[in-house]
C-alpha cells in the first residue's frame, strides 16, 4: 500500500540529502526498507543509519519516528512497521 | 583540586563578594599535551552561597602550564582595578585602571596591544561583572566564557579586570610511548566508523545549535518562559544549527589541538539592519535564551543579543530566562510601562532596538536594568504578586537549554546540581540505545545499572543511579581535564583510556577504581560545601512551573512529588546521603578518605552520622 511520509534531515544527514525536508510517496512497510530507498536516492544514507555488521541501528545515529498526532519517540528496532502519514526525522 | 580547595581554604559563611572569597583557575594533569586537553577550571563561592564552578575551552590552560603553573589562587581585594601578568613563573599585580569600563573584546584588543605579543592568552571581564551583576562569568578568546554561577562577578568584586599569561616552557608526559599508545586507543573512540556516540558526527561539523530541530521534535524548546512546549517546528528551523552555518559561518574555530574539526564558529551578519555585526559561538543555549524563551524566531536577533552579551559580559542564560520571567510579568500585568521605562516588553520581541537597550541598562545597572540585573529569582521576590510562579531559577540561578519534564534524568541533575542549574556536571542523556553497553561490559566496569531501564527517558526508575555515576564520570573528565565531546563514546561509562591516559602522562600508578573515586570525591566535597552553607534536601527542586504544570500536548507530567521524590531518594541512598537532609555521611566520607570533611561538618553541628 502506497504511504505518504513526512521526512525531516538533521544535522549530518544534510550534506547528503541537501534539503532539511520532504514528503514522499513510497511502499516501504518497514523503516528498514525506507532506508533502502532513501539510499537509492541519497548514496550513503544506509551507511550512516544500518550497521554494516550487525543490521542494526548504528550507535551513532538516530532516527525519530512519529505517528499522526502522537509525540516522536527515538526508533530502536529498524524493522519497525512505518505507517501513513508518519513523521519521521533522520539525525 | 578546585572542590579540596575551596571546602578547606573558603570556610563557612564566607562573605562571597568580600576580600575572602578565593577565586582558583585551576588546570589539570592532562593539561597542554596535544591531544585536545586544553581545556581548564575555575570555581570559587558563588554570592548565592553554592559552589561556583565552571570550566573554559580555549587556550588559557595550556598557556598556564607553559608559564610554569598549575594553579592560581586569588584572594583579597585591590583598591584600584589591576591585571595579574603572569610569565615563565613570575607574577606580576598590574594597574588596570585604563581597562575598567571596557567591554570584553576591548579588553582583548587593548591588552594585545599593550603587551605587544599576539599569542599572549588572555581571561577577562566586561562592565557587567565590574558592577556585580548576577551570574556573569568570566571570558575569554573573544567568545568564550565559564563559571556562569557567578565567578565573574567575584572576579569583579576583587577589582580584577584581566588575567594575562604567556609561557615558554615544554610539557612532556611522563611515560611517553606509553602516552602515544593510549592516545591510540583514545582516538579510537573519535573514529566516525568506531564510536558508539551518536553525537561524533554532529559536534565535529555543526556543534550544538544543531539540537534545535531536534529539541522541537521532541518537546524540548521551552517557549514563551517554558508556558507552552511546542515552538514551531518552522520557526526552530530558521534558527537552527543548519541555518546558521549556512548563512552566517565565516570561519570555524577549534580549541587547543582539537582531533576534531572545529565545533566553534565565527560569523558575520552580511547585510540588513545589524549588517557588520560579528560575534562567535552559537551554541545550542542561544537558541532558546533568545530565541524560544522569549518567541523570537529572528536568529539575526538572536545573534546580536548573545554577542552584546559576549561584549558587556553578561550570563546568556541569566539575560533569557530573566527576559521571559520579566515579559510573562508584563503580559500579565505584574509590571507595567511605568516600570520598564517605557518598554512594551511582550514575548515576540517587535521592540529589537529596545532590547538591545535594555540589555545595556542591565550590564550598567541603571534604571529597569537595575531589576533584571539581580537575576529573576531575587527579581521576583522584588516584584512578589506571585511573580516567583514563574522563576525558572534553581539555588537562586536561571535554568540552561535542557527542557526538564521531557527527560526526568535532566530534572534531577538540574535540581541537585551543588552549582545550580548546570548539564555540564553530567551528561543530558539524549534518548540512547539501551544495548550501548552490553551487562557483561556494565559487569565488568563495576557499574550497577539497568541501562534499558535507565535510558528510559520517562521513566522514573534507575534516574538516581544514572546521574551518580554521570555525575562521578563526568567529574572524572572535568578534572583530568578534558573536553566533554571527546569523551561520550560510551557516556563516560567506560573511562579506561582516560585513565591509561592519565596514568602514563603522570606516571602515577592509580588504580581504576581510584580514578573513578576521584570523581565521587568532587561530588562529595561539593555536597559538603554547600550543606555548610545550609543548602538542605527542600533546595533540591525543579523550578515551581515545573512542578506544578503538565505539558498536554507531549504527554509529559508535571515534577510533583509523587514523580520526583523517589528518584530523589535513589540518587541520595546510591550517593551514601541522608535522605531527609542530604548530607553526606561519615561511612560514605571516611570511605573517600574524606575524614576531615565529616570531622568538619560535625565541628558544625550537622549530623553526619
Amino acid at each position: 500500500m502506497m504511504k505518504e511520509l513526512h521526512l525531516r534531515y538533521a544535522g549530518p544527514v544534510v550534506p547528503i540529502t541537501g534539503i532539511l525536508e520532504e514528503y514522499c510517496k513510497t511502499e516501504a512497510t518497514t523503516l528498514r526498507d525506507l532506508l533502502a530507498e532513501l539510499d537509492g536516492k541519497y548514496g550513503g544514507f544506509d551507511e550512516i543509519f544500518v550497521n554494516r555488521k550487525t543490521r542494526q541501528l548504528n550507535f551513532n545515529a538516530m532516527i525519530y519516528y512519529g505517528e499522526p498526532g502522537k509525540v516522536p519517540v527515538a526508533v530502536i528496532d529498524l524493522d519497525q512497521p512505518v505507517e501513513d502519514h508518519a513523521k519521521i526525522t533522520f539525525w | 583540586m578546585n572542590a579540596r580547595l575551596l571546602f578547606n581554604e573558603v570556610k563557612a559563611k564566607t562573605d562571597p563578594l568580600g576580600p575572602d572569597n578565593i577565586l582558583y583557575l585551576g588546570t589539570g594533569p592532562l593539561d597542554g599535551l596535544p591531544i585536545g586537553m586544553g581545556r581548564m577550571s575555575v570555581a570559587c563561592k558563588s554570592p548565592r552561597g553554592t559552589v561556583a564552578e565552571g570550566s573554559f575551552g580555549g587556550f588559557f590552560g595550556p598557556e598556564l602550564r607553559r608559564a610554569g603553573v598549575d594553579y592560581v589562587a586569588i584572594r583579597g581585594q585591590a583598591d584600584h582595578p589591576v591585571y595579574l601578568y603572569i610569565e615563565d613563573g613570575n607574577i606580576e599585580i598590574r594597574d588596570a585602571r585604563h581597562l575598567w569600563g571596557l567591554l570584553t573584546h576591548e579588553t582583548d584588543a587593548a591588552l594585545h596591544r599593550e603587551l605587544k605579543d599576539p599569542d599572549i592568552q588572555l581571561r577577562y571581564i566586561g562592565p557587567a561583572a565590574e558592577n556585580l551583576v548576577h551570574a556573569s562569568p568570566i571570558f575569554g578568546n573573544l567568545n568564550n566564557c565559564g563559571g556562569r554561577a557567578g565567578c565573574g562577578e567575584v572576579m569583579g568584586s576583587k577589582k580584577l579586570k584581566a588575567i594575562a599569561v604567556r609561557g615558554h616552557q615544554g610539557i612532556r608526559p611522563a611515560d611517553y610511548e606509553g602516552f602515544i599508545e593510549a592516545y591510540k586507543e583514545f582516538r579510537e573512540r573519535l573514529d566516525l566508523k568506531t564510536s558508539r556516540d551518536m553525537w561524533t558526527p554532529v559536534w565535529s561539523v555543526y556543534g550544538a545549535p544543531v539540537l534545535v530541530r531536534l529539541f522541537a521534535e521532541m518537546g524540548n524548546l521551552m517557549m514563551r518562559n517554558a508556558q507552552e512546549m511546542q515552538w514551531d517546528y518552522e520557526k526552530a528551523t530558521v534558527v537552527s544549527g543548519e541555518n546558521y552555518l549556512n548563512r552566517y559561518v565565516t570561519k570555524a574555530k577549534s580549541c587547543w589541538c582539537c582531533p576534531w574539526p572545529a565545533c566553534q564558529k565565527l560569523h558575520e551578519i552580511k547585510s540588513g539592519k545589524y549588517e557588520g555585526f560579528k560575534g562567535g559561538n552559537y551554541w545550542a543555549g542561544q537558541p532558546v535564551a533568545f530565541g524560544s524563551l522569549i518567541d523570537n524566531d529572528d536568529l539575526e536577533f538572536i545573534l546580536v543579543l548573545s554577542g552584546l552579551c559576549n561584549q558587556y559580559g553578561l550570563d546568556i542564560f541569566h539575560i533569557g530566562y530573566t527576559l521571559s520571567w520579566a515579559m510573562e510579568c508584563f503580559e500579565r500585568g505584574l509590571l507595567t510601562k511605568g516600570d520598564t521605562d517605557g518598554l512594551e516588553l511582550r514575548f515576540g520581541c517587535k521592540d529589537q532596538q529596545g532590547l538591545i537597550e535594555l540589555l545595556r541598562k542591565i550590564a550598567m545597572k541603571e534604571g529597569f536594568g537595575q531589576l533584571l540585573a539581580l537575576g529573576c529569582t531575587e527579581a521576583s521576590k522584588i516584584v512578589g504578586k506571585g511573580s516567583e510562579r514563574f522563576c525558572l531559577s534553581v539555588k537562586g540561578l536561571e535554568l540552561e537549554g535542557i527542557a526538564q519534564r521531557s527527560m526526568l534524568m535532566v530534572a534531577l541533575g538540574i535540581a541537585v546540581s551543588e552549582v545550580g542549574p548546570d548539564h555540564t556536571r553530567w551528561y543530558p542523556p539524549y534518548p540512547c540505545h539501551p544495548n550501548l553497553l552490553s551487562e557483561k561490559e556494565l559487569a565488568d566496569l563495576g557499574i550497577d545499572l539497568d541501562l534499558k531501564l535507565a535510558f528510559q527517558t520517562r521513566n522514573p526508575k534507575e534516574k538516581g543511579k544514572l546521574l551518580r555515576w554521570f555525575t562521578i564520570s563526568r567529574g572524572v573528565v572535568e578534572s583530568l581535564p578534558s573536553c566533554v565531546f571527546l569523551i561520550r563514546d560510551t557516556l563516560g561509562f567506560d573511562m579506561r583510556p582516560w585513565w591509561n591516559l592519565f596514568k602514563a602522562a603522570t606516571g602515577i600508578d592509580l588504580s581504576y577504581q581510584d580514578f573513578i573515586m576521584a570523581g565521587e570525591r568532587l561530588l562529595n566535597l561539593d555536597r559538603a560545601f554547600i550543606v555548610r552553607e545550609d543548602f538542605r534536601r527542600r533546595d533540591d527542586r525543579p523550578p515551581i512551573r515545573m512542578a506544578t504544570e503538565d505539558v498536554p500536548y507531549f504527554g509529559f507530567r508535571k515534577l510533583e512529588p509523587s514523580l520526583f521524590d523517589p528518584m530523589l531518594n535513589e540518587y541520595y541512598e546510591a550517593n551514601g546521603w541522608d535522605l531527609e537532609t542530604s548530607i553526606p555521611k561519615r561511612k560514605k566520607l571516611e570511605e573517600l578518605g574524606l575524614k576531615d570533611v565529616a570531622n568538619e561538618l560535625e565541628s558544625l553541628s550537622l549530623d553526619v552520622e
